[in-house]
């Protein structure tokens, strides 16, 4: 009889899972600001990356990954908002990435661009504040099963650092 | 107010071509410098993944950008870190034990650390000592976001591991080490919550360990992330035993919708009466317990396809607490 | 000292200093500035990068005419295309033209390149159209395409096309979007080449199809080529809710008048998928109609037994499993 230890050396080429498959890379929306990473956040767990720009309701907001996907639009908020209007009022552009993978990108301001789409860093809208924000901003937030998953964001890039517009932050 | 221009336009470098055909490892630095400088996304990502060329399998290569990272500007940096992690010779011993040094060296700022090791994160596996260290290291209260990083590597090293030799069960412990020893919620976090990325199936160990994490962790996140890991328990019956005994004095409703969820993964549709039973406790919980109970009935068993089917995946608002 | 000596010292210094000389006076940087992209540019460093031995490189010019797409005139990028005859070259413009359309802008430029590829003369030409079309939302805005691709007089084409039909279900759409899904069941029943057909369903996810599409996937499993019906019994497994039981009483059944082992393989496969614990009995009961495959069925009895919810995480269980032993 094999000893467990050869047998598990002989274990190699393993199937791959449907989200090993998946590496997509998650990118700046618009020139911003990163004002909150996965790591460091202000007051109470965060556990997403935020990216943000002063000026609301101009630049649009890109969805934030870098290859062609389905985005599911949710609007919730019809009007121009940009300090916030409670928390689940904000607008959703969702990822299904399969077994259970979502990446979310959150508090845009709806435009005649907001639908459901397949597309490339596609404007779903205008960079906004909708939902529960206190200034115009993106959250990008990765969660399996509705448990957040914190480790997708790039290490070399951080809190406080200019991105240029399609620049990366993370690997999805 | 005029409209944002809605895409930049992209830039050719005069003599890339030259600077492709005639760079070595030992100009590179120096000849790189204005696409460094430069706001272009584009012409950084082909200088990491030319440099990674350059270095090659040479562990003299590697070390001499290993060196540079010391010093580089921040854009610089995340060039160089990039391309050590992608190269081939970040898999020779002595390439790996020196960024492990250099990222532990406390004479570096914590971020710049933090990517260094981060360099580690493709590695195919770790030795004891190597994992020991970075595990003892994420627990050290002065790593900050450097020990949130070291967590992340053993788990990034797990996941390769564990494709290539179903084996999980020295960085699992590692990583319930730390996210029960830490002191800081993020790097706890960090540990609690990346076995997800693994799937790996819990042995009786791992099962015991998260199953005191439902008790002992104090943040709602680290407590949900454990419920999580433990519905790949092989232990199915003591899972359940598990969340059905600490969904009553578990006060945080997020939580309580970990346990509720995640025993429909643990158990599929056997898992029913324990969920019906949340139910009644926690009558918040009665539309979604219908709601499982409907999905199961349609006949569908994957949890992947009863997650999708839910009515609503967020019930009780936990995705978004800003 | 002998004049041979004095020739090999003289030689000997004179390589030491033009080593030296090398080591001091390295190349001159190249002088890099930056500059506005054009078509024709990016079109000759393309040309020339080609023969570069950095793909790297490659990658990069390939990308910059895709990220460029979108500022460049469209005018001058579509002539590109049309004039352009190399199959290397058409399939850059033909990406940049589609990279256009995924940016949020009109379909017309995707849709340009979709023309080609059902259109040109040359079938590595179309090939090449066909290939820039890949992981992309061109089966939003290309009718019955891929049903016509798939039925290309070159085998090359058949083959690209049926490619991106697989990675556009699994990487655009993660196997969730019916309508693509359906679409690609048509295209695998279009196609009268078997090696497409089953390449198709054996690869696609068909968690979000429409009972029309179960229906066909039904009638394909009486067909002659036993790879085909292999695929579509192994496409059967991931049917949508309303067609789970429907397909587990057809394989059933086809299993003890099938004589194939590839085609019974994959039975067993659906089965197990689409009963999950429940199917163990079922399977049990047919271990022994084909002495051959009872490994088989008692490895996937014991990759259920695991009690796994995730179909993803019970096949690589099952071979684990079947490794470890």
């Amino acid at each position: 009889m094999r000893s467990s230890k050869s047998r598990l050396a002989a274990l190699t080429a393993l199937v791959a899972l449907p989200t090993a498959a998946l590496a997509y890379t998650a990118v700046a929306p618009y020139p911003s600001t990163v004002t909150a990473t996965t790591y460091y956040s202000s007051g109470t767990y965060h556990g997403a990356v935020d990216v943000a720009n002063s000026r609301c309701n101009y630049w649009g907001a890109e969805t934030g990954v870098s290859a062609s996907v389905r985005w599911n639009v949710t609007v919730r908020t019809s009007g121009v908002v940009c300090n916030g209007n409670g928390s689940g009022n904000q607008n959703e552009a969702k990822l299904d990435l399969g077994s259970g993978w979502s990446f979310r990108q959150w508090h845009w301001i709806k435009t005649s661009d907001s639908y459901d789409r397949t597309c490339n860093r596609c404007q779903v809208g205008n960079l906004g504040g909708t939902g529960n924000a206190t200034g115009p901003h993106s959250h990008f937030q990765k969660d399996q099963y509705g448990t957040k998953n914190t480790s997708w964001y790039s290490s070399y890039t951080s809190k406080g650092e200019a991105l240029d517009r399609a620049e990366l932050m993370g690997y999805i | 107010m005029a409209g944002a221009p809605r895409y930049d336009a992209t830039t050719c470098w005069r003599d890339l071509e030259r600077f492709n055909e005639g760079v070595s490892i030992d100009t590179f630095r120096e000849w790189a410098a204005p696409l460094l400088a430069s706001r272009d996304p584009l012409v950084r990502m082909y200088l990491k993944e030319r440099l990674t060329e350059l270095i090659g399998n040479d562990a003299g290569r590697a070390s001499q950008v290993l060196e540079w990272t010391r010093d580089a500007g921040p854009k610089e940096f995340k060039v160089f870190a990039m391309a050590l992690k992608d190269s081939e010779a970040v898999h020779l011993p002595e390439v790996s034990r020196k960024m492990l040094e250099l990222g532990m060296d406390v004479a570096l700022e914590p971020e710049r650390r933090a990517g260094v090791l981060s360099s580690l994160d493709t590695q195919k596996q770790l030795s004891p000592d190597a994992l020991g260290k970075l595990a003892d290291f994420a627990k050290d209260p002065a790593s900050g976001e450097a020990g949130w990083a070291a967590a992340r590597t053993i788990a990034r090293v797990m996941k390769n591991d564990h494709e290539r030799s179903a084996n999980a069960a020295p960085y699992l412990d590692k990583l319930l080490s730390i996210g029960t020893q830490s002191l800081d919620e993020h790097v706890r976090y960090m540990a609690l919550s990346t076995p997800m990325e693994t799937a790996p199936v819990l042995d009786a160990s791992a099962t015991d360990g998260f199953a005191k994490v439902l008790t002992t962790e104090g943040s709602p996140d680290g407590r949900g992330a454990a419920a999580h890991n433990l519905s790949l328990s092989a232990d199915r019956a003591k899972v359940l035993e598990t969340f059905a005994r600490a969904f009553e004095p578990e006060q945080d409703v997020c939580v309580r919708w970990s346990l509720f969820r995640f025993s429909a993964r643990a158990a599929g549709k056997d898992a029913l009466p324990v969920m019906a039973n949340m139910a009644l406790v926690d009558p918040r919980f009665q539309p979604t317990y219908q709601d499982f109970e409907r999905i199961y009935a349609s006949g569908v068993l994957d949890f992947e396809r009863v997650w999708l089917a839910l009515a609503d995946q967020d019930p009780y608002g936990c995705l978004h607490r800003d | 000292m002998t004049r041979t000596f004095l020739l090999a010292r003289a030689l000997c210094l004179l390589t030491l200093s033009s080593l030296a000389h090398a080591t001091e006076t390295p190349p001159p940087p190249p002088a890099l500035q930056p500059e506005t992209c054009s078509v024709e540019g990016l079109m000759d460093s393309i040309r020339r990068g080609l023969q570069s031995k950095s793909p790297a490189y490659r990658r990069y010019l390939r990308e910059l005419l895709k990220e460029s797409a979108v500022t460049l005139p469209e005018e001058q990028l579509r002539a590109a295309f049309e004039r352009e005859t190399e199959p290397v070259m058409v399939e850059h413009l033909a990406a940049a033209l589609v990279a256009k359309t995924e940016r949020g802008e009109s379909p017309a430029t995707l849709q340009l390149v979709g023309k080609r590829a059902s259109t040109d003369a040359d079938p590595a030409v179309r090939a090449a159209s066909t290939r820039a079309l890949r992981r992309t939302s061109a089966e939003e805005h290309t009718g019955d395409l891929y049903s016509r691709l798939v039925r290309d007089a070159s085998p090359e084409v058949r083959m690209e096309a049926a490619t991106n039909l697989i990675e556009d279900n699994q990487f655009v759409y993660a196997g969730l979007h019916g309508p693509v899904s359906d679409m690609a069941v048509a295209a695998a029943v279009a196609s009268s080449d078997s090696k497409v057909t089953a390449r198709i369903l054996d690869n696609i996810s068909t968690a979000a199809i429409s009972k029309e599409s179960a229906e066909q996937l039904h009638t394909l499993l009486g067909g002659d080529d036993a790879q085909v019906r292999a695929a579509a019994a192994k496409a059967l497994g991931g049917v949508p809710a309303p067609e789970m039981s429907r397909a587990r009483q057809t394989l059933v059944a086809l299993y003890r008048g099938e004589s194939d082992v590839g085609v019974r393989t994959a039975i067993l496969q659906s089965l197990a998928r689409l009963g999950f614990a429940s199917a163990v009995p079922e399977l049990t009961a047919l271990r022994n109609v084909d002495p051959r495959l009872a490994p088989e069925v008692d490895a996937w009895v014991r990759a259920l037994s695991t009690g796994l919810q995730e179909w993803s995480l019970i096949l690589r269980e099952k071979q684990r499993l079947q490794q470890a032993r």
